[in-house]
């Protein structure tokens, strides 16, 4: 296989599959206290057989936009598309009508699976809800799908107890997929798990995505994870977009510094490289956190190395770099993507 | 059992749940007697028509009062009625009421108990203040309350008592179920469509069982106590009618003359109380087992279970700050743990231990330290620290070594402050005085560059930032001024911002000092960063050991060549990841001869064949791999 192709690029509007348009998110904790808005004006499209992936530390917002494409929370302001229909006010009696195309696996397969279901319970359960097949016919589903995610059919009588992570995630995955859905959200899909079983679930993913040609949103919080495995890549940070583009590219050389942190940090294990990476890595503590609902300037400008006056007046757009290149939101991503000191990688 | 089907049988899947339970609960013997003696004891009270030997109100006044005999097996009471008869026939009563007074409590208080968690909102808000209001109500004026009513009685009486019983299941119920309402299986049943009565019953109602079957299995208990003490007070069943409560009673009134006329009733009552408790307890475990690993795992046979003891003779390098050798460890049943652990760090070096979970790298470092759970013990080999021979791995810490653990939050404790918890691991170094522990605690904070120590110091764990939190926690290992810090996973529960300053931490620190560092991860590029050396572990076993370069650039075993492999830092994107196929195997199911050959790609019958054992190439370079020349001759081309 090659990777000569040409990098990926954002299909046109009409191919989308998922459409955020300007998402904002708030959490109100107490009605005497303002909202703390988690997800700040962030759009993204997914188009059919697309791989988008959402990269950003702990608390940048990332499950909250699977939450509010899932409608687990309400959106503040903005539109989600999904295949054509606005769906960020459907009730959940119309979401119901979308379960069979919009599907979730989460981080930890501990807690995805009931603990009291055998494994075969639990991925007839999707089918068997929506009536469309008769038992005998869900059950063949059933084996087949084990089989398709690497497992044995007759793991069906098992209990999730007695089953490794990774099979485990297997199985979250098969039950994802039993109603043969065309968008899966991956939330952290593979951090629970070690580097090898986590290659196999990879591996897994990006086979089922050819097979049945999925649409993955993925969200991680490892670039390299991401840079692997993703077409497309939104980098977020404190709930706003700080660098959006083909994977590749944003992953090999960052226009914004926040995406620049997140690849410099990353240890390589290389000790030779990683020696050279950690010489030339410049960060700002992160305990210099942004101050929270800051009114003007960028985000990041507290933790910035390549901050300037102006970053902490005016909010930077999110706009391209070059014409047709990455979307950034840096007034000086232009001087950073020429730039480069980036370690060989 | 190895009935290899394509085709699942859907109704035997759903018989595989009850059979795990049924399983497990056999176990339990005390449970299992419980149970048998509640069913015989309801057998006997419902048959008491056809058993009894007599009709409860049968008087026989020549012999009031007499003992155990042929004729009367439990001896007669006062009016010479039999007391067995009595017994089995006031048992009805017993039983039906507890029975009235669980199902009415069940009926209101479960259903309403996981909707009101489910829903949650005003539904949770009204339901929650009815039920303060009802627990608000004093239970023996209700109760006495319906005795006064012309109708009903005794039932009427248990009903009234299930509705008392009802707002504090609920309770109980609602409480179980609230954090399983954002568990993801729920939510995702929930989004696939299934209705809330179903999600309800097969997902949360399962996950609440455990509590609520003890709580039933308590009320059931204090049920009867009640019910018995409101017939021994005359209420509900009036004599000459049997009753428990009415035969304790009578037996009270005549204590001086026959005091055996207390026993056989006591003795029932006491009797049922205790299998309910012992019935709800073996339940609750049963519950909790039957679904688990531990249950449906065969246990691995003694025959494996031999602890391969190290070949050669080893001695501990003299020079080395920790020495470890042919360090096997092993769990009460004798099943090894590790085997034949050994490995040498110097003062001041810094050495990884990298493998997959389940290999045995935490088990190691906490015989290091002394700290081995319970149920594990140092089955064979040595452990030298700073010169001294450490004995057992159990009982007594090992001083001069630090340990940070993976998640803060679990050895910080969340009720005391940052300040507080790191002050009582000074005061534990030696007598100081007050403004001596202070000071000193402001100092390690601030060696561990936190930027503000006064003030994090007056903070609440939950209230620290989880990088923060691992600083405070190195500051604590280095209370004691040790000469090696052992760390497991320090980082993993860390954003890779924050691990990169941990991990800068912990170098500065090392250089300060002169401290050797002992670092567990999974993760090469941590290792890359911070160590000099490292060992690999797979199943229990070093398989390799060298400097980091030396591994990654050259590695001599196809284990750590498939872990670099398997990272995706070097995956090229459209082509597949070269994983390592299987997983790691449980102690106890390890292959013969190599433990790696299942998995391994140049695994040949020779692997197989017998214990490979760890050969020493350089200084400290080593494998446990007969192929390494293969891997060798693939790295020069």
């Amino acid at each position: 296989m090659t990777t000569e192709a040409a990098p990926p690029r954002e299909p046109a509007v009409s191919e989308m599959l998922l459409r955020l348009d300007d998402i904002s998110i708030d959490y109100r904790s107490s009605r005497f206290r303002p909202p703390h808005r988690a997800v700040d004006g962030v759009s993204l499209a997914i188009g059919s057989g697309e791989t988008l992936a959402v990269v950003g530390e702990s608390g940048s917002g990332k499950t909250s936009i699977a939450k509010a494409v899932l409608g687990l929370v309400p959106v503040t302001s903005g539109q989600i598309w999904f295949g054509g229909q606005e769906i960020s006010r459907w009730r959940q009696r119309q979401r119901q009508a979308l379960a069979g195309e919009l599907q979730i696996v989460y981080q930890d397969p501990f807690r995805a699976l009931s603990p009291t279901r055998t494994v075969g319970q639990s991925l007839a359960e999707p089918l068997l809800t929506a009536r469309t097949l008769g038992k005998a016919e869900v059950r063949e589903r059933v084996g087949a799908m084990l089989e398709q995610v690497g497992l044995s059919a007759s793991a069906s009588i098992k209990h999730p107890g007695e089953m490794s992570g990774g099979e485990r995630q297997r199985v979250v995955i098969g039950r994802a997929l039993m109603r043969s859905p065309r968008l899966v959200l991956c939330d952290e899909p593979v951090s629970s798990l070690d580097v090898s079983i986590q290659a196999q679930i990879l591996n897994l993913l990006g086979d089922l995505q050819q097979q049945l040609s999925l649409s993955y949103l993925f969200i991680s919080h490892n670039i390299a994870v991401v840079r692997y495995f993703a077409g497309r890549v939104l980098v977020l940070y404190s709930g706003r977009v700080m660098e959006a583009g083909p994977a590749e590219l944003v992953c090999h050389t960052p226009t914004h510094p926040y995406t620049r942190t997140l690849i410099d940090a990353v240890p390589d294990f290389d000790p030779v490289i990683q020696s050279e990476r950690r010489r030339l890595r410049r960060t700002i503590p992160a305990s210099a956190q942004a101050s929270v609902g800051a009114p003007a300037g960028c985000v990041f400008a507290a933790r910035c190395p390549y901050v300037i006056d102006i970053c902490r007046e005016i909010r930077p757009a999110l706009k391209p770099v070059w014409d047709g290149g990455p979307l950034s939101a840096c007034h000086r991503a232009g001087e950073l993507a020429l730039h480069q000191e980036s370690p060989p990688a | 059992m190895t009935a290899v089907a394509t085709r699942p049988p859907l109704a035997e899947i759903r018989s595989v749940s009850a059979r795990a339970f049924a399983r497990s609960f056999r176990r339990h013997w005390l449970g299992m007697t419980a149970a048998a003696f509640l069913l015989l004891l309801l057998v006997a009270c419902v048959a008491a028509p056809l058993i009894a030997p007599y009709t409860p109100e049968a008087e026989d006044l020549t012999i009031p009062l007499a003992g155990p005999s042929l004729h009367h097996l439990l001896g007669t009471d006062q009016l010479g009625e039999d007391v067995l008869s009595r017994l089995l026939y006031g048992g009805v009563i017993s039983l039906e009421g507890i029975g009235e007074a669980l199902g009415v409590a069940i009926v209101l208080g479960v259903p309403l108990g996981l909707l009101s968690a489910y829903r949650g909102r005003a539904l949770d808000a009204v339901l929650g203040r009815v039920a303060d209001l009802g627990l608000a109500i004093p239970a023996i004026v209700i109760l006495l309350m319906v005795f006064a009513l012309p109708v009903g009685g005794e039932t009427a009486a248990m009903v009234a008592l299930g509705f008392i019983y009802a707002p504090s299941l609920y309770r109980i119920v609602r409480g179980a179920a609230l954090p399983l309402r954002e568990a993801a299986y729920v939510t995702n049943a929930r989004m696939s469509g299934v209705s809330t009565p179903l999600v309800l019953w097969r997902h949360v109602l399962p996950g609440v069982a455990g509590p609520l079957a003890v709580n039933l299995s308590l009320t059931a208990g204090v049920t009867l106590t009640v019910q018995t003490g409101l017939n021994y007070l005359g209420l509900g069943v009036s004599p000459p009618a049997p009753s428990w409560g009415g035969m304790i009673s009578d037996a009270q009134s005549v204590l001086n003359q026959q005091p055996w006329l207390l026993v056989p009733t006591g003795l029932t009552v006491a009797l049922t109380i205790l299998s309910f408790v012992l019935l709800g307890d073996a339940v609750r475990d049963s519950l909790a087992e039957a679904w688990s690993l531990e249950t449906s795992s065969v246990r691995p046979a003694r025959a494996i279970a031999r602890v391969p003891g190290p070949r050669t003779v080893q001695t501990a390098e003299p020079d080395a700050l920790l020495s470890l050798r042919g360090v096997s460890i092993s769990d009460r049943s004798g099943r090894p743990l590790t085997t034949d652990v050994s490995f040498d760090v110097q003062a001041g070096e810094a050495v990884g231990i990298v493998g997959e979970s389940g290999c045995g790298k935490t088990l190691t470092t906490l015989a290091v330290q002394g700290l081995l759970p319970p149920g594990t013990r140092l089955a064979a080999g040595q452990c030298w620290f700073g010169g001294e021979q450490r004995s057992s791995g159990h009982g007594k810490r090992t001083p001069g070594i630090g340990y940070v653990a993976q998640d803060p939050a679990v050895s910080l404790d969340p009720c005391f402050t940052v300040g507080f918890t790191i002050a009582e691991v000074v005061r534990a170094q030696g007598h100081l005085p007050r403004s001596a522990v202070r000071a000193q605690v402001l100092e390690l904070m601030a060696s561990v560059r936190i930027a503000a120590p006064a003030e994090v110091a007056r903070l609440y764990p939950h209230q620290l930032s989880g990088g923060l939190a691992q600083r405070a926690q190195i500051a604590m290992a280095l209370a004691s001024e040790p000469r090696l810090l052992v760390a497991d996973e320090p980082t993993t529960a860390l954003d890779v911002t924050i691990q990169a300053e941990i991990l800068d931490l912990l170098r500065a620190l090392r250089a300060e000092r002169n401290m050797a560092l002992l670092l567990i991860t999974h993760d090469w590029g941590v290792v890359a960063d911070t160590c000099d050396r490292a060992v690999v572990m797979y199943a229990g076993q070093v398989v390799e050991q060298g400097t980091v370069s030396q591994l990654v650039s050259a590695p001599l075993h196809p284990y750590t060549r498939a872990l670099l492999q398997a990272n995706p830092q070097r995956g090229v994107p459209g082509s597949k990841l070269l994983a390592i196929p299987g997983t790691v195997p449980a102690p106890g199911s390890w292959a013969p001869g190599c433990r790696f050959a299942p998995r391994c790609s140049l695994a040949t019958d020779d692997c197989r064949a017998g214990d490979v054992t760890l050969t020493a190439l350089a200084e400290g370079r080593a494998t446990r791999c007969i192929h390494y020349s293969d891997l060798i001759a693939e790295v020069s081309r």
